[in-house]
């Protein structure tokens, strides 16, 4: 196991709390949301927010809607729904905690 | 100068090089393959096109239209290898080595882009690599023989997935087919319909229902309508040039055709021309309209040229009708008027009158006595005059002490003068012998009169006290008690055809 993979484990960690933060502001379609976190310098291959998108929709934490486009095939707006910002915000809970953990413990 | 590949990824269509195309194949194939165990695969597989939408389209100018390997090479990169796109609930090492081993795996689709119905057959003739019209033929073989094809296939139907990305179209296509992959294909089926009742988006579901069983309704009424379409075309063809002698009424010797009839019945050879000619524009037209109204059902084939056709043979039908519908008319007009002629034939004294049968019944031929000479056939053509059967008798009180007999015969014509000249000319067949009166029950008249609802009837006036046997019952007087309460003068009595008698 070399570092890169773990970097990704770990920036897939997050992967969730962030696509779900980047949602309960505006509703985004995919490649509005890699260009979020491409904006925010976290690097994703972008093959897996497709699976995880789909896994929180079944989790009925996301939802969906078809919208046009006037530039090519129609796009996927996804929203956030009540049962996902519960689960937000929990998650931000979780967030914190960690990072005080964590700086706590490297700091020391 | 490079082959390339036209596809298209989400209803957006693109051009490929050859090189380029194999190699997103492939990803795409192998994407599947890692997906496969994922809930919700299809709209991952989905999301994943629609990106590589924008990916290539960004890549695209004016002056470079076509998709280099390059490009594709740059858009998996970025995507990243099939692997990262298992999510880590289902990431497992089996499926990304499977992924790793490259194989492309064929599976059964339904081909929607070659549809007639489901595209089932489509679907199946792509995994076998055979022509789809023979699975179709074969299918509509099973329909025909057993009826287990209709079932058949709306269990295909359901089970099969439909081809909807392309690189599901791709795989519908694959290489390779093996007893394993076809076990697997079974166990997948399962699955599906498992999966599906649970989830299946039910307002799309009906909908595709619905739509599916109307095209089944529709190819099946196709089919009856070709059916029906041939089945008149071979009676058509029957009916003018096969002719045959059917219907059970004698001419000349043999059975009577269609057109020997229409013959007895036509004033003219021009009238019977022209009914023949209606009846044949009506079947020819109603063959057309039965392949233009199968061809349009089978086929989503919607051409002006059908349109067209319909309407020349709609006309077609409709001048059929009126041809007939004349040719019916002038039958009517010369059976308009009613012709009656009589003539008194003879004048018995005495109390009895006996009625027999005089046929070749009863004589004796080599030792064998004749019950029936088998010639009892309503219509008999035979040296150009026509012989019907069955005589009327009608009893009336004499206002003598004699029995006197009349003759009646009655035709129609389109003038009193025909149909008083018809009604002369039925000849009947009696003898008269003392007391004994023999009759024939057939009578006849020249064919050149046509049939023109001839009869003949004979009047009998009886003197009071006067009986008369047929066949030595005694037919009259009868029901006495009844004629007297009707206060009825005279009674009916008919002989049949077979020579039996019957009251009226």
């Amino acid at each position: 196991m070399n570092v890169e993979n773990t970097q990704s484990q770990m920036r897939k960690g997050i992967l969730e709390y962030c696509i779900l933060s980047i949602l309960d502001k505006k509703e985004a379609y995919p490649s509005e949301i890699l260009e979020r976190l491409d904006l925010a310098q976290l690097k994703v291959v972008e093959g897996t927010i497709y699976p995880l998108l789909t896994r929180l929709k079944n989790m009925k934490l996301l939802e969906y809607r078809w919208a046009e486009s006037t530039s090519g095939p129609p796009r996927k707006y996804y929203t956030i729904t009540a049962d996902g910002k519960a689960f937000l915000s929990e998650l931000e809970r979780t967030w914190t905690e960690l990072q005080q953990a964590v700086s706590q413990i490297t700091t020391l | 100068m490079n082959k390339t590949v036209s596809i298209h990824l989400q209803g957006v269509p693109f051009i490929l090089e050859e090189q380029a195309f194999d190699r997103l194949n492939s990803y795409m194939l192998q994407l599947k393959q890692v997906l496969q165990k994922e809930e919700g695969s299809d709209e991952i597989i989905q999301d994943i096109e629609l990106r590589m939408v924008e990916l290539i389209q960004q890549k695209l100018t004016p002056f470079k239209q076509v998709v280099e390997i390059s490009v594709i090479e740059q858009i998996i990169e970025k995507l990243g290898q099939p692997e990262v796109f298992s999510d880590e609930n289902a990431a497992t090492n089996e499926t990304t080595s499977v992924a790793q081993d490259d194989v492309v795996e064929k599976r059964l689709f339904r081909d929607g882009d070659r549809a007639l119905i489901g595209g089932v057959c489509a679907g199946v003739s792509a995994y076998f690599n055979v022509d789809v019209i023979i699975i179709r033929a074969i299918y509509i073989f099973t329909f025909l023989t057993f009826g287990i094809g209709f079932l058949m296939y709306l269990v295909l139907w359901a089970i099969i997935p439909l081809a909807k990305t392309s690189s599901d179209k791709l795989r519908m296509k694959g290489q390779h087919v093996t007893i394993e992959n076809m076990k697997s294909e079974l166990e997948d089926a399962a699955n599906r319909i498992k999966k599906g009742a649970k989830d299946m988006e039910i307002k799309k579901g009906i909908q595709s229902t619905v739509g599916g069983v109307l095209r089944i309704l529709s190819m099946i009424i196709g089919i009856w309508a070709l059916l029906l379409g041939t089945g008149i075309f071979v009676c058509t063809i029957i009916f003018f040039f096969v002719n045959p002698n059917i219907i059970p009424a004698q001419i000349n010797g043999r059975f009577m055709s269609f057109q020997d009839f229409g013959r007895l019945l036509f004033e003219s050879a021009a009238q019977e021309s022209y009914f023949n000619l209606g009846i044949g524009m009506i079947s020819i037209a109603l063959v057309a309209q039965c392949y233009l109204l199968g061809i349009r059902l089978m086929t989503r084939f919607k051409g002006k040229y059908l349109k067209v056709l319909t309407a020349i043979f709609g006309v077609t039908l409709v001048v059929g009708v009126i041809l007939v519908s004349l040719g019916g008319v002038q039958i009517g007009r010369s059976m308009a008027i009613y012709g009656e002629v009589e003539k008194e034939i003879a004048t018995i004294s005495g109390t009895e009158l006996n009625l027999e049968k005089k046929s070749i019944e009863g004589k004796l031929i080599k030792g064998f006595k004749i019950k029936s000479n088998g010639d009892q056939g309503l219509i008999t053509v035979k040296n150009g005059r026509v012989y019907l059967r069955g005589i009327e008798l009608i009893y009336t009180q004499s206002s003598d002490s004699l029995f006197h007999i009349k003759q009646l015969n009655d035709a129609q014509g389109s003038s009193h003068e025909t149909a008083l000249k018809k009604a002369r000319n039925i000849t009947c067949y009696y003898e008269l012998l003392g007391n004994q009166m023999l009759l024939e029950t057939m009578y006849s008249f020249p064919i050149t009169d046509k049939f023109r609802d001839q009869n003949v009837k004979f009047t009998i006036c009886v003197p009071s006290g006067g009986k008369i046997f047929y066949d030595k019952q005694q037919v009259y007087p009868r029901f006495k008690q009844e004629m007297d309460a009707l206060n009825e003068t005279y009674q009916h009595g008919y002989i049949e055809s077979d020579g039996s008698y019957s009251n009226w």
